[in-house]
């Protein structure tokens, strides 16, 4: 059986329909590993994090109306978490706490040194100037085309393929020694 | 024609990277990666910091339970409708009742000045009416013949009245006797006739004011038409005559101040939103008129500058702010459509063109959420001593408290309208 679009699960949470909580709980597990990771890295603070995925699931939530022309649910739920965190950024609560080092879901065939390689690939990434670091998260952790990530940070086109092309040039310079072993390996 | 190879070959990389790279770049791209090895090796440590990032991407999942946290919130929390948070934030303050005092304040003072105004103007036609109980002296351009005057008893005050009431009639405010013997005139057919109007007036050793009604068509100057009436008891006689060039300039003069001295004017106005707060959501207004902004305000010109008045209007106003529910912070968003009532000052200066001037306004006041302020710079268009046009731009800020806490919401605004003068 083919599998409900995240649009057709919204309209049943929206129009109330009988598996409204199920599709609710599947638009969940769709996208919370998208508001996790775009959290987590515009953020930095795993306590924050917490608390901003959850005002923006609930926030999401309070949203949804039978009314509303949905085309885009991911867009839709990043924006929210855009928001959500450049206000959590301007509280005085903000304060910045690295990222766990223990890559849980890694492929425990992987190597100890390819472990490693990815904790010092987060480490760069966490290093990034915020106007790298969020289209490179968007376009390579979300998903999210050129085209959305354009609209939701409001850039030109070019300026997004830019930023993320320097984004990625800036880690690599950064953990450019590890990759050579990796590439001579 | 790139004048940088590095950043050609860059482009060519991202591009290629990217996928979209079209196959005569493609061939262009693959003899640069035959010939330099330092750049094999940088498209290899690009590829791998892809790799690295989609698999960072799959390693990064939020902690399972998170989930029940946040479906137990979603189950428990009471998920305020829009419209009803509207009614929850602050509504009523300090700002409402200075608002109101400040609008007595203004209403009675333009109602003192009105009727002030009104009494005035009675008591001027009084003392025409009075005077044409017996005679009257009629001068009309380039006419000098004395006419029969009718029966004093037979002139009622109805046809005193018709010329300044008459369609196009111009009503002029009252000359004294010695200025219109003393004016200097151009032409011998006018000197003579304003001399016999004059010599006529000083025989009769009438002190009081005469009254001027110019016969000019609407949208026309005094100066212009030159066609005047003179009423005046000057003892049974009726005479026409024309004015010299001097007074009609002088009147005309007159007639021009007479259009920015003080009067009601009525302007509606209607705007568009350039940028305002940005939400979240898209939460869509139920308002019929959408994102249009009116408003409709009763002026009082002071001068030909100033003005000062009241507004009523409504607005849509995106609003955000955060408050506790339960346990929980929650961020709100809403655009409620607001309806706007506040003071309104106006300056306009001197024409920088013919009938257009610039614009300066300023408005204070409160909605049914908190205090609002506005600005306007524009320019106002007047094809009419009745009517004037108004475009500009439109800087606004209202502010909004939940929970103790302020929050505001700019916008700037195209906002064009149409003023009444009475």
């Amino acid at each position: 059986m083919k599998e409900p679009d995240d649009i057709e699960l919204y309209n049943r949470v929206a129009n109330k329909a009988d598996d409204a909580e199920e599709a609710f709980n599947m638009l969940y597990d769709r996208l919370s590993p998208h508001i996790y990771r775009y959290c987590r890295y515009a953020l930095g603070n795993e306590a924050l994090t917490k608390d901003v995925f959850q005002e923006v699931f609930l926030r999401f939530y309070q949203s949804i109306e039978p009314d509303r022309k949905m085309t885009n649910v991911k867009g839709f739920v990043i924006r929210i978490a855009r928001n959500a965190c450049l206000s959590a950024r301007t509280s005085k609560h903000y304060g910045l706490s690295p990222l766990p080092d223990e890559i849980p879901t890694v492929d425990p065939g992987k190597s100890y040194e390819q472990q490693e390689l990815l904790v010092a690939f987060r480490g760069a990434v966490e290093c990034l100037p915020m106007q790298y670091r969020e289209p490179l998260v968007l376009r390579e952790y979300d998903g999210l085309s050129y085209q959305e990530i354009a609209e939701l940070l409001e850039l030109s086109l070019g300026t997004v393929k830019i930023r993320i092309y320097r984004a990625k040039q800036m880690i690599r310079d950064q953990i450019s020694p590890a990759l050579a072993e990796l590439i001579e390996e | 024609m790139y004048t940088n190879d590095n950043t050609f070959t860059s482009e060519l990389l991202m591009s290629f990277l990217d996928g979209d790279l079209d196959p005569v770049r493609e061939d262009i791209l693959f003899s640069k990666l035959a010939e330099d090895q330092s750049l094999r090796f940088e498209m290899k440590e690009m590829l791998s910091v892809n790799r690295l990032a989609q698999l960072d991407a799959e390693s990064m999942l939020p902690p399972t339970a998170w989930k029940v946290d946040v479906m137990g919130a979603v189950a428990t929390v009471n998920i305020p409708e829009v419209s009803e948070k509207k009614n929850t934030i602050a509504g009523a303050g300090w700002w409402r009742g200075s608002f109101l005092i400040l609008l007595a304040l203004f209403v009675g003072s333009v109602g003192t000045l009105g009727i002030q105004k009104m009494l005035q103007g009675d008591q001027n036609t009084e003392e025409v009416l009075a005077a044409n109980e017996t005679n009257t002296i009629t001068t009309n351009a380039h006419d000098v013949a004395e006419t029969p005057s009718p029966d004093p008893h037979e002139i009622s005050a109805k046809q005193v009245e018709r010329p300044s009431s008459s369609p196009g009639s111009v009503r002029l405010p009252l000359v004294k006797l010695e200025e219109v013997s003393t004016v200097a005139s151009t032409s011998p057919r006018a000197t003579n006739s304003t001399d016999t109007v004059a010599e006529s007036l000083k025989a009769e050793n009438e002190p009081r004011a005469v009254r001027l009604t110019a016969l000019s068509p609407r949208n026309r100057s005094l100066a212009d038409t030159g066609a005047f009436m003179l009423e005046k008891n000057l003892g049974g006689r009726s005479k026409t005559a024309s004015l010299p060039q001097p007074l009609l300039n002088q009147v005309a003069e007159t007639d021009k101040e007479r259009q920015g001295e003080a009067g009601l004017e009525v302007a509606t106005k209607t705007s568009f939103a350039i940028q305002e707060k940005e939400l979240a959501t898209t939460a869509q207004s139920t308002d019929p008129l959408g994102e249009v902004g009116i408003s409709l305000s009763l002026l009082y010109r002071l001068d030909n500058h100033h003005k000062l008045g009241i507004e009523v209007g409504r607005q849509r106003t995106p609003q955000v702010f955060r408050g506790v529910e339960g346990n929980q912070v929650v961020r709100y968003e809403q655009t409620p459509t607001l309806n706007r009532y506040g003071l309104l000052y106006q300056y306009s200066s001197n024409d920088i063109l013919k009938g257009v001037r610039p614009v300066l306004q300023g408005m204070a006041g409160f909605t049914e959420t908190g205090p609002v302020g506005n600005a306007l710079l524009g320019a106002e268009y007047a094809p009419d001593s009745r009517i004037s046009l108004m475009a500009g731009v439109q800087g606004s800020l209202s502010l909004y408290r939940f929970q103790e806490n302020w929050y505001s919401s700019p916008r700037l605004d195209f906002t064009y309208g149409v003023a009444v003068k009475f």
